[in-house]
């Protein structure tokens, strides 16, 4: 055990204590399914960009950006505003459109839109695997830390880190995912201000530390990640966000339209505190530790080799909140695929609210254990399994939920062929073509390949019906008038 | 059963689509550290590198620069002293043994006049490290390096990094790190070689600066231009 390992224990049962009471003083608002799924739809724009922000930053940012930041210097910084040009596709022609139709599941869209409840399952199978891929990524991080601090075996320090997934999301839903959001963005930002400044006057300056990084190696200045790869980067992860399931379940819950697209610009001012943030640590831990095990662990060293006591034990208890609350949301989104969009739907579609609620908690459980199998594995950086995660969603997503609320001629076999392609295409060419096949990255050929299938399918097969349009489109008008 | 099928073929495929840049490693069974502060200032170090097993050869690296005085280093391996060859990279003092070694102990020492301004009352005292990482043979290897730092002179008033336990006497200093740390930094009070600070500001940091100001100028430009239009006042339909 290491100092440290008994106030973050403590602190995070204190903050499990805290995610039970805001759940309970949340669960008072929780009248039916909207209300534990898309928060009642009562969220204003700061509240929602926190949101926004605390779906985006997870461990993979917290400990797998870090981490990245140690191994590979300065370049991979530039994926955020690259990444952010995805957000602003989605403030421009996804999420007004989304808030307006004012579902639960982004696979209530795709059952809507292309009137298809086949749509509906395929979509929804097709999220619980991205999400499954993603939230190993956040049992592997939150693993590696409390293993760090407690001496616990790897796959004991996975359950306890899955069974606090699992008890913070049954015990809140989207309302305490929301509250707890904003609680994130507060905690990272006071962290980050704290960590910040006490490493780069402790370690002898910015120019000792830019001076030491470039004598360790010049790529960690800029350039260790070409233009080429850090856009294949950025693609992924930018277009991934535009149509990510977790963030349309965010526009819907949003107060109106308008909200939808402040709350994005709030996002980006909650991001860029966590972008400093996560560079100035990864750097530093590199300068300070410059040979690490692991980069992944450049977090926890920082707090416990480098900072005070205080303020390592408040970086992991930010490392602890960002886990557990981005873990939330992927349990959430996943669990109300299977409840909502397959369950409930189709087995028990006269279920009362109370059945339904008892239904998603349920899913929650049964979804937290899923992804164990996957980190046992411990396959590779955290950054990295995110990172494919991603490029699934991406490929799976994008084409189809983009151009489908802003093309009416979009069909549901051209929406059905796009998700199919597109994630089968990821899987085919980092499979088998891996690295650059043609010159294209498997996120970019997924996407091509999800792009050309949706305007084939689309054009090849009758326009879908208006009462299906109306929506998204609103009553087309006649000609003439 | 297709859930679980399916989790297999992840198992199977995941390693086969990930990637990732890796290390190379020394597995060791107890790393110890002793830095002394002798009358005078003179920083003597001592390190024992007991090794379980890794790469033939490996040298060690220390941080160098006008404001140090390193001397007097000797290796022993498995008790019997090695040649070390010294190459100079920017900051960086590579000492390399002359001949190829397999042996389960290293045992390093060397000598350090560590810099005292007029104007800088923190020291950093550079500490030599393998030039990869260090795994443990056993248990999680987190608190692997044991560091201790000692004085008879009075010349340390604290240390600021890594953070260290100081015992009850005042002058010594213990900690467990997951990695050897770069140097040690030290609120220092005792005399040492002159510097000129100026050339230290001279070290090349290649394209560090220019990234950096440029990427946080995108990023506030960024966020003030969206949220400027983001409050405008078209309604949306």
């Amino acid at each position: 055990m290491t100092a440290l390992a008994g106030p973050i224990i403590a602190a995070t049962i204190l903050y499990i204590v805290l995610v039970i009471v805001v759940g309970i003083w949340s669960s008072r608002k929780i009248k039916d399914e909207a209300g534990l799924l898309v928060a009642g739809r009562s969220l204003g724009p700061i509240l929602g960009g926190a949101t926004l922000m605390a779906n985006q930053v997870s461990a993979g940012t917290t400990v797998g950006i870090v981490g990245f930041h140690y191994f590979s210097g300065f370049s991979y910084a530039w994926t955020w505003p690259l990444a952010w040009s995805g957000l602003v596709i989605a403030a421009i022609f996804v999420a007004p459109k989304m808030r307006g139709f004012a579902g639960i599941t982004l696979s209530d869209f795709f059952a809507v839109r292309f009137n298809s409840s086949f749509a509906r399952v395929f979509s929804s199978v097709l999220i619980v695997i991205c999400y499954a891929v993603m939230l190993s990524a956040q049992y592997q991080a939150g693993a590696l830390l409390f293993g760090f601090l407690t001496s616990l075996a790897y796959g004991w320090a996975l359950l306890l880190v899955a069974s606090i997934t699992f008890v913070y999301t049954v015990l809140g839903g989207m309302y305490s995912n929301a509250y707890l959001g904003l609680f994130k963005a507060l905690i990272l930002i006071a962290a980050y201000c704290c960590v910040i400044p006490f490493v780069i006057r402790n370690e002898g300056g910015l120019h000792s530390l830019a001076a030491t990084l470039y004598a360790v190696h010049p790529k960690l200045a800029g350039g260790w990640f070409d233009g080429r790869r850090l856009i294949s980067f950025a693609l992924a992860l930018g277009l991934g966000m535009a149509a990510a399931p977790y963030e349309i379940s965010a526009f819907y819950s949003l107060t109106t339209k308008k909200a939808t697209q402040v709350a994005i610009g709030y996002s980006f001012l909650f991001q860029t505190f966590v972008a400093i943030g996560v560079l100035s640590c990864g750097l530093s831990a590199r300068r300070y530790l410059p040979y690490l095990t692991n980069p992944d662990l450049a977090t926890p060293a920082l707090a416990l080799n480098i900072l005070p006591r205080w303020m390592g034990a408040l970086l992991l208890i930010a490392v602890v909140v960002t886990l557990t609350r981005a873990g939330g949301a992927l349990l959430l989104t996943s669990a109300s695929a299977i409840s909502h969009d397959i369950f409930l739907r189709f087995f028990r579609p006269d279920a009362a609210e109370k059945e339904k609620l008892v239904v998603h908690r349920v899913a929650i459980a049964v979804l937290s254990l899923l992804p164990i199998g996957i980190a046992l594995g411990k396959f590779d950086l955290v950054n990295f399994v995110i990172l494919f995660a991603v490029k699934l969603l991406a490929a799976t997503f994008f084409v189809p939920v983009v151009l489908g609320v802003n093309w009416r001629r979009a069909t549901k076999m051209g929406a059905i062929a796009a998700m199919a392609g597109g994630f089968v295409g990821v899987l085919g060419w980092a499979y088998f073509a891996h690295p650059y096949f043609l010159g294209l990255e498997p996120a970019e050929a997924g996407i091509l390949i999800s792009l050309i299938l949706f305007v084939a399918g689309s054009l090849l097969t009758k326009p879908e019906n208006e009462a299906a349009l109306e929506p998204f489109f609103g009553p087309r008008q006649s000609l003439g008038t | 059963m297709r859930m679980s099928l399916g989790m297999m073929v992840w198992i199977v495929l995941l390693p086969c689509l990930c990637q990732a840049d890796g290390i190379p490693a020394l597995r060791a069974q107890n790393v110890k550290i002793l830095m002394q502060v002798a009358a005078g200032g003179k920083v003597l170090v001592t390190e024992h590198y007991s090794l379980a097993g890794g790469p033939p050869s490996f040298g060690f690296v220390i941080m160098s620069d006008s404001c140090r005085r390193l001397d007097d280093f000797t290796l022993k391996a498995d008790g019997t002293p090695v040649g070390l060859s010294r190459k100079e990279d920017r900051m960086w003092l590579h000492l390399d043994p002359a001949s190829t070694t397999h042996a389960a102990a290293y045992d390093l020492s060397y000598a350090i006049e560590p810099f005292a301004g007029n104007d800088r009352r923190d020291a950093d005292i550079p500490l030599l490290m393998p030039d990869r990482a260090i795994f443990a043979a056993t248990g999680t290897g987190l608190d692997l390096i044991h560091l201790s730092v000692e004085q008879t002179s009075g010349a340390i008033d604290g240390i600021i990094l890594p953070q260290m336990a100081r015992a009850p006497d005042g002058d010594h200093w213990t900690a467990q790190l997951a990695a050897v740390p770069t140097v040690i930094r030290v609120k220092w009070s005792g005399s040492g070689v002159p510097c000129d600070q100026a050339a230290l500001r001279n070290d090349p940091t290649g394209p560090f600066f220019r990234n950096l100001w440029s990427f946080l100028a995108l990023l506030v430009t960024w966020v003030a231009l969206y949220l400027l239009w983001a409050y405008r006042k078209t309604e949306i339909v």
